[in-house]
């Protein structure tokens, strides 16, 4: 039954996509009400408020890398937005948009990205430090017209690493 | 006064050129200004899929052996060759446009018993370029040979250059490869140097290959795996000049932004009144630059759609068949038929060229450049007969399959790939910025903002000369200024309009808004007197039907140019 939805669903959405008028919907031949699980974003590794040590990027840089998996969401290309605001005062620390390919779900239902993604941290915009402060994260899938698909969130506290502190602390503080 | 002679004697060169007119009075086609800017550093970046996508170009001066070239980069990159040809048409594509138009009201009435005569004259000029150039562009000037070992990741030849990855995860084997392949690390370097020193990351460096010759020396394309471009500018403080100008571009789906430079919106006053000086717009945005604080500001000059350079490069019918190229049997055809499909004959070509169908001696010591010898080569191809006196056969043998293969490398694939950028991202941003070495502390990172408008690239101001009283400008940013004697003031105004803090998403956070400095500075403006029946509406003198002043348009400015002529003459004698 729920095979037989999903076909009917993708015929319809692929209508849809070729900017056909969708055939008329068959007569039913169920009264059990069709249901779609939303995707769930997950950010990986980290746990809310946790400190972490920011990571050198190779062109004099530090990021906050973040590993994250989707499930309940077919592979398609698709928008991953990364946001970073810092939590006092809502400042634009980061706004990113890339397209990814979410591939087909694992045995667990979800798919994990190949490798973790950069949080662009430093250099930071000017007049904001990222250190040693809150700093709200943002993960949105977003698919066609920016409708968001999944969405996570995480609280973390950047840290300079200590073999660059002097570095980090000159270009991570705004 | 002097300035208002040469108004009007200008209006009679621009009439002859005239192709509209109105209902309402004179007009001449307003000219446009599009002054430079002189760059060190030229970058178009790209973003596709995970990879930023670097196309730089290299101006270098020097020995080909002493070219050396060293860039961190965050992962092992992909190299591939650029072309001149992309930076020579962004640069002109782009280059904001200053027009200024000259409103001169006429008092003594002219054709139709109209009370003046308005005049829209291009005025400003257009600045030289000139070119910073230094050794090591957007790195350190190195001497190279390569050799292999621990610290290299990858060794290859690209067209002109031989290149190495090497890992820059450990100072000691990196200090050690550059100074065992004797690099020449100019003092300061390995301070410039250690920002970029991490595991994990890498440098590229690049020479020349034996045999090449500084023209060579062509863009590089440099692919690798990041999110945001940045330019390593703390290590190009090593090789650069004061104020050494960085022309950035940005392709991509939103308008660019300098993440952690300040923004830097000009003040255009300056910039009108030094228009006609060769480098007044290169010292106004310097100026205006170094007022925003540490003097880390970008000037945003473009931001829109990037239709504005597509297809520049690649148009039907270019670069025509490369088949039929490389059967032409005879350098000749060969070259006609390179300049027949559009072909640029711009230095890259030109020494592809010369080492399949080598200039001449003879032609060489006359001092023929290579240029003048392809583009001319028929004339040259008949000032000799034979081979042995050092002239130029008609039938000089080479091989054009080889030529083909190397023009196409060089030259035909690297245009349709640039081309491609614009195509694949519809927004294009241009920022410009000048550093000198000591305030290249941070490297400029560029990041999108979805949220701004455009910059566009024309830039508007009305001078305009009343009956009685003094002309004055007024600019299209909302700036009136009374000239003095018919000059532009001498005022000492800020550079800038505005710097602001732009984010990466919301609109921009302003620093400091010179906006009311300026105008207080400007002060009032004393608009004059229209003409004594200036009180008739309809007010313009060559009310002329548009048929009637196209076909006796170079009369008709003629007489309106004698008319100011005559004009600012017997004003001369009255002062006089």
């Amino acid at each position: 039954m729920k095979l037989s939805c999903a076909i009917a669903l993708a015929v319809a959405a692929a209508f849809a996509a070729a900017g056909c008028a969708a055939p008329p919907p068959p007569p039913p031949t169920t009264t059990t009400p069709i249901t779609s699980t939303p995707a769930t974003l997950s950010i990986l590794g980290y746990s809310d408020g946790q400190e972490v040590a920011l990571v050198e990027g190779a062109q004099g840089g530090f990021h906050v890398w973040m590993q994250w998996a989707v499930a309940n969401l077919a592979p398609a290309t698709v928008t991953l937005e990364r946001t970073a605001h810092r939590v006092s005062d809502g400042a634009v620390v980061l706004v990113y948009r890339g397209d990814v390919d979410v591939g087909a779900p694992g045995d667990d239902g979800s798919w994990s990205a190949p490798s973790p993604i950069p949080m662009f941290m430093c250099p930071s915009p000017i007049g904001i430090g990222v250190i040693d402060v809150p700093i709200d994260y943002t993960l949105r899938l977003l698919g066609d017209g920016d409708v968001e698909l999944a969405r996570a969130d995480i609280t973390l506290i950047p840290e300079c690493p200590d073999d660059q502190r002097d570095f980090c602390t000159r270009i991570c503080t705004g | 006064m002097l300035r208002r002679l040469i108004v009007a004697v200008a209006v009679a060169v621009v009439a002859a050129h005239a192709s509209d007119a109105r209902a309402c009075g004179c007009f001449a086609q307003p000219s446009t200004a599009t002054p430079v800017v002189q760059a060190g550093e030229r970058i178009l970046f790209a973003h596709e899929a995970d990879e930023v996508v670097a196309y730089i170009q290299i101006k270098y001066q020097g020995k080909a052996d002493e070219f050396g070239w060293l860039v961190p980069l965050p992962s092992v990159p992909t190299l591939s060759l650029g072309t001149d040809e992309l930076f020579t048409m962004l640069d002109s594509a782009t280059q904001p446009q200053y027009q200024q138009t000259f409103t001169q009201n006429f008092c003594g009435g002219y054709g139709g018993g109209g009370t003046g005569c308005a005049f829209t004259l291009g005025g400003g000029a257009n600045a030289s370029a000139g070119g910073n150039y230094y050794a090591g562009d957007m790195g350190v000037a190195a001497y190279t040979d390569m050799a292999a070992g621990g610290v290299v990741v990858q060794q290859a030849s690209l067209g002109p250059y031989d290149y190495a990855v090497l890992h820059a995860d450990d100072e000691t084997a990196m200090l050690q490869w550059l100074d065992d392949n004797h690099y020449f690390v100019p003092a300061g370097t390995m301070d410039a140097v250690q920002p970029y020193i991490h595991p994990g990351a890498y440098f590229l460096a690049l020479k020349l290959r034996g045999g090449e010759s500084a023209g060579d020396i062509t863009p590089v394309v440099l692919r690798y795996a990041s999110d945001l471009p940045m330019i390593p500018i703390t290590l190009t403080q090593v090789g650069a000049i004061d104020n050494m100008g960085v022309l950035v571009w940005v392709a991509g789906e939103a308008r660019a932004v300098p993440h952690n430079y300040y923004h830097v919106v000009v003040d255009d006053l300056p910039v009108w009144f030094t228009l006609s000086s060769p480098s007044g717009y290169n010292n106004a945005l310097i100026d205006a630059v170094h007022e925003a604080p540490g003097k880390h500001g970008f000037i945003t000059q473009y931001a829109g759609s990037s239709r504005l350079v597509r297809n520049r490069l690649v148009y039907p019918g270019r670069f025509g068949n490369l088949d039929t190229l490389r059967a032409q049997s005879t350098p000749s055809d060969y070259l006609r038929y390179l300049r027949g499909n559009g072909f640029t004959f711009d230095g890259t070509l030109i020494s592809i060229l010369s080492r399949y169908i080598p200039e001449p001696a003879e032609l060489v010591a006359q001092g023929v450049p290579l240029n003048v010898f392809y583009q001319s080569y028929d004339s040259y191809a008949g000032y000799t007969d034979g081979n042995d006196d050092g002239g130029v056969p008609i039938d000089m043998p080479f091989d054009p399959s080889a030529l083909t293969d190397e023009i196409d490398l060089r030259v035909v694939q690297p245009t349709l790939a640039a081309d491609a950028i614009f195509s694949a991202h519809p927004y294009l941003t241009r920022m410009y910025t000048a550093l000198s070495p000591k305030d290249m502390t941070i490297d400029p990172v560029f990041s999108t903002n979805a949220d701004l408008g455009d910059v566009p690239l024309l830039h508007t101001a009305t001078v305009t000369t009343p009956c009685v009283g003094q002309p004055w400008m007024a600019t299209g940013d909302g700036f009136e200024v009374q000239y003095d004697n018919g000059l532009p003031p001498n005022l000492n105004l800020p550079a800038s309009l505005r710097v602001e803090l732009v984010r990466d998403a919301g609109q921009p956070e302003t620093v400091t808004d010179n906006t009311q400095a300026i105008k207080a500075a400007l002060g009032p403006v004393d608009h004059g007197h229209a003409a004594n029946n200036s009180d008739d509406s309809s007010g313009c003198g060559c009310t002329i039907g548009r048929r009637r002043v196209q076909s006796n348009v170079a009369m008709l400015f003629s007489a309106c140019a004698m008319l100011l002529v005559a004009r600012t003459l017997r004003r001369r004698r009255r002062r006089g």
